[in-house]
């Protein structure tokens, strides 16, 4: 086990570094380190788009089951879903260019 | 409890070694003519009374950090399955929310249990579960709160500052403003400031705080994807946006404003009456006493306060509000 992940506080940590308590000396420490650098690059690359995410994985879903909830039709005869991806994307597209949803 | 003045902390040893006509360090007439000699009577009085405020016992915080966390995580399932209203969730989850930054509070200063205590475990316990709801994990909270009170006040190091208004409605306009993704307020700073410290806990806060962060998005995306958007929005987005702009505006704009100067030790927080009173300003109407002396737990400022005021009052603490 990694040296970081002895104490049970560390367990978030933990799972972010799961392949390199698993490794169990199979690698070489300094080409678990690198995969860790690599998978925390991606992360801060897929948080700088996160709002588009968001928009997409979130505020989409929401918009189509209020929408169904309350009994509303999407316009020009679009699926629910299909109009909670064109506002939740856009919103998110807006927000990931502007830095504020507003 | 010494009367050994080696012994004092930083902060303390700062009061009593002011100078005696710095109007600056201490703003109000009654404390501008205290000399030495009445600051350092004053100081051993009220560290006397904190001494019989701090300890005691805990578990209820430690009750209620884990029941409170295990309500929470149940109201998932119980509003996905239809089994509790949404509106009832809503409600429940957002006071849950609030409740886990008071319980996590002490843990951040060790109040549950200090260090090499064989309870230690609970500290931590306590800190970890509590503040998930806020999807911030205890390491991120703790370092940016020290911070905050080694800082407090000032307008680059204090990692609350961001959250200084005029009035009160800018002050709610601004909790929410400060979740904005790329404006610098609350966790955008806090990861700067941890970034600057670049410490082994502000190292390890920033990537729990990832971790935490892609779990909240993982759970929302996944929930909603799956016909469960709207239990995703009252069970966690929303008592979180809510949540946090409550704890925003009691924990730091209500006790702290106006922010701008006020780094010394007997202005760095109010004594202020709250329209919703004691409770659920979650005890922040007597904040000043948890500046001064960290260790004593929340529910017990205020009691601490009316036995300290005479002190404070000497010192030219404003105690006209209680």
């Amino acid at each position: 086990m990694a040296r970081w992940a002895r104490h049970p506080t560390q367990v978030p940590a933990m799972l972010l570094h799961i392949f390199a308590a698993g490794n169990r000396g199979l690698l070489p420490d300094s080409v678990v380190k690198t995969m860790i650098t690599i998978m925390q690059v991606a992360l801060q690359k897929l948080f700088s788009i996160m709002p588009l995410l968001f928009g997409i994985g979130f505020i989409a879903p929401v918009i189509a089951q209020v929408m169904t909830m309350w009994g509303w039709d999407a316009p020009f005869g679009m699926q629910r879903i299909v109009f909670g991806l064109l506002i939740g994307a856009l919103w998110g597209l807006y927000a990931t260019i502007k830095g504020r949803w507003i | 409890m010494t009367d050994d003045l080696t012994r004092l902390d930083t902060l303390s040893r700062e009061t009593i070694d002011a100078p005696e006509s710095g109007g600056s360090a201490l703003p109000l007439a009654a404390d501008e003519g205290l000399d030495r000699h009445t600051r350092v009577d004053l100081l051993k009085q009220e560290r006397a009374i904190a001494a019989k405020y701090q300890n005691g016992p805990m578990w209820g915080y430690v009750v209620a950090a884990v029941g409170g966390f295990a309500i929470w995580l149940a109201l998932f399932p119980l509003t996905m399955f239809g089994a509790v209203h949404p509106a009832i969730t809503l409600v429940v989850s957002t006071f849950l929310t609030v409740a886990g930054y008071v319980t996590c509070h002490e843990a951040m200063h060790d109040n549950i249990a200090k260090r090499g205590s064989k309870y230690r475990w609970a500290n931590q316990l306590v800190g970890e579960v509590s503040l998930l709801p806020i999807a911030v994990p205890f390491s991120m909270g703790r370092v940016s709160h020290l911070e905050h009170h080694k800082h407090c006040n000032h307008p680059e190091k204090d990692p609350d500052y961001t959250d200084e208004a005029p009035n009160w409605w800018m002050a709610w306009y601004k909790t929410w403003w400060n979740r904005q993704p790329r404006v610098d307020g609350t966790i955008n700073r806090y990861k700067s400031v941890c970034q600057q410290l670049d410490t082994r806990e502000s190292r390890l806060a920033l990537k729990q705080t990832m971790i935490v962060q892609v779990i909240y998005l993982t759970v929302l995306f996944t929930m909603a994807w799956n016909g469960y958007a709207i239990a995703a929005v009252v069970c966690w987005w929303l008592p979180r946006q809510l949540g946090l702009s409550y704890i925003r505006y009691f924990l730091s704009w209500a006790p702290h404003h106006p922010r701008a100067g006020k780094t010394e030790r007997y202005e760095q927080a109010n004594i202020f009456k709250s329209h919703v009173g004691h409770f659920f300003s979650m005890c922040m109407e007597t904040h000043l006493i948890h500046h001064l002396h960290p260790g004593i737990p929340n529910h017990k400022t205020k009691a601490a306060y009316l036995e300290m005021k005479p002190i404070l009052e000497k010192r030219g603490v404003d105690c006209s509000a209680i």
